[in-house]
């Protein structure tokens, strides 16, 4: 009797404890970004029919689930060690195949002493709570770093360039709703000059 | 009326050495009763353990990491309306896997008690440099008495620099850990979950600098790692796949892959024990 009491008022208490929080990002053009900040209550719509018609693509899906209330972390990123101190090195290089092309910039060759561990990838960090009128308080951290180029100096050092994109808000939308949540500009390099990345995120109730 | 205290006291001192002799007898008792097995196991274990019960459930639970291009993601998850439903998710994509279009990445599984924290592991020790000396010349050389300072003399300055040392280590585990505590509730039809699985590759080297080495690669090098990491606390149903969470790949050059997703799954199964049934 006491078992069935408990278990009853554990489903009664789980109506709406799993909860999934996902996010999708559409690149678009600066002027159909524009569109989206006019009327933010159609923009997912907008952002769709953009991708049927070709002048929008998705750049980016994730997903997690978890209890509601607690906070869920997923991340996929790429761990690159770069040097971070160097010198010039005492001898010059007796094994080079063939001769610099620019002598004079390059004297000796480089030694590196130093170096720093840089993550590149996305996370994702999400806690949903059920709120009045089946709205859920969202506190969402989304963040993506890429690598954008190597920059090479005069003295054959070259120094990553990194490239990051953050969304960190909170923020209450309606349950199994798409919510606009602004646009960012974005990180890949073969893209338009002045493209965006709108973001849109959406929380579900499991069971 | 002077002799009348004299009983009291007498009394009182009586009183006062029974009540002595039988807490004596009472602490020596609850002395001897505490821990009967004191003398007899000296060097017995005296951390405070966490003793599991014997007839706690045995609860299974095992992770898929399925990869897939993004177009059957977005078309799975939205476009058909598959969100909610990680069942039918799962079947289509078994289907998937047969046609070749998705393959499963990775497989995880733990057993155990229902209560307690269980941990598996499978990953290589790698250790790389993380620190090295620049080139110097050497101090001594050992070379042959007949040695004719003539054509010979290029290869032998050579042998006089001293190359890139590595001057300091670090170890990196490489491989996949999934740690997870589990209960279930009284009828074992749900598995309430923490997880925290991990998985790390080691993708390729990144190079620096142009002295080469014995094999003609550059000396220096670093690793490039990849990991996917997830952590969460969840309610899943028995037996039934839920969809954890969709993960960035990682492509052959340690750069992330935007065309393809790893879809991550965790299956739950619970077995009673014969005295909790």
């Amino acid at each position: 009797m006491i078992r069935s009491l408990i278990v009853l008022m554990g489903l009664a208490s789980c109506s709406f404890a799993e909860v999934i929080v996902s996010l999708r990002a559409f690149e678009l053009s600066r002027d159909l970004a524009g569109t989206l900040t006019q009327t933010p209550e159609k923009a997912y719509d907008i952002a769709l029919q953009a991708i049927k018609q070709q002048q929008a693509r998705e750049v980016e899906t994730l997903l997690v689930a978890a209890h509601e209330t607690f906070f869920v972390q997923s991340e996929s990123f790429v761990e690159l060690i770069y040097p971070t101190d160097f010198v010039a090195d005492e001898l010059p290089e007796t094994k080079r195949e063939k001769a610099p092309e620019n002598p004079s910039i390059s004297p000796r060759p480089l030694s590196y002493l130093d170096f720093i561990v840089f993550s590149v990838g996305t996370k994702l960090q999400a806690k949903a709570t059920l709120a009045k009128h089946n709205h859920f308080l969202l506190d969402i951290e989304y963040s993506r770093v890429t690598l954008h180029r190597w920059k090479t100096f005069p003295n054959q050092h070259a120094n990553p360039e990194f490239q990051g994109c953050t969304m960190n808000t909170k923020i209450t939308i309606p349950q199994s709703t798409w919510q606009f949540m602004g646009f960012r500009d974005t990180w890949r390099a073969e893209s338009p000059v002045g493209a965006k990345v709108a973001f849109f995120v959406r929380v579900d109730p499991l069971n | 009326m002077n002799k009348s205290p004299e009983p009291i006291v007498l009394c009182g001192m009586k009183s006062y050495f029974y009540l002595t002799a039988l807490l004596l007898c009472c602490s020596h008792a609850q002395e001897s009763t505490a821990d009967p097995f004191a003398e007899q196991a000296p060097n017995a274990n005296t951390t405070n353990e966490v003793s599991v019960p014997f007839d706690s459930d045995t609860i299974i639970q095992s992770l898929e990491y399925i990869k897939l291009p993004v177009s059957d993601v977005t078309r799975l998850l939205f476009d058909e309306n598959l969100l909610g439903d990680s069942v039918k998710l799962r079947e289509s994509l078994t289907k998937l896997i047969q046609e070749g279009k998705a393959h499963t990445h990775e497989m995880m599984c733990n057993a155990g008690s229902a209560g307690t924290t269980l941990t598996s592991d499978a990953t290589i020790e790698m250790i790389y440099p993380t620190e090295y000396e620049p080139s110097r010349l050497l101090q001594t050389v050992q070379m042959p008495q007949n040695t004719k300072f003539g054509k010979e003399w290029q290869k032998l300055i050579s042998h006089l620099q001293s190359g890139v040392t590595a001057s300091a280590f670090e170890p990196r585990n490489v491989g996949n850990s999934f740690e997870t505590k589990s209960t279930t509730n009284a009828d074992r039809s749900y598995v309430q979950s923490r997880l925290a699985p991990e998985i790390v590759h080691h993708e390729g080297w990144s190079y620096y600098g142009k002295e080469v080495d014995h094999e003609g690669k550059p000396s220096v090098r670093m690793p490039i790692f990849s990991v996917l990491r997830y952590s969460a606390t969840i309610t899943t149903s028995v037996s039934k796949p839920q969809l954890l969470t969709i993960h960035n790949c990682v492509d052959e050059k340690g750069a992330l892959d935007p065309s393809h997703k790893i879809l991550v799954f965790l299956r739950s199964r619970v077995i009673p024990t014969e005295k909790s049934k």
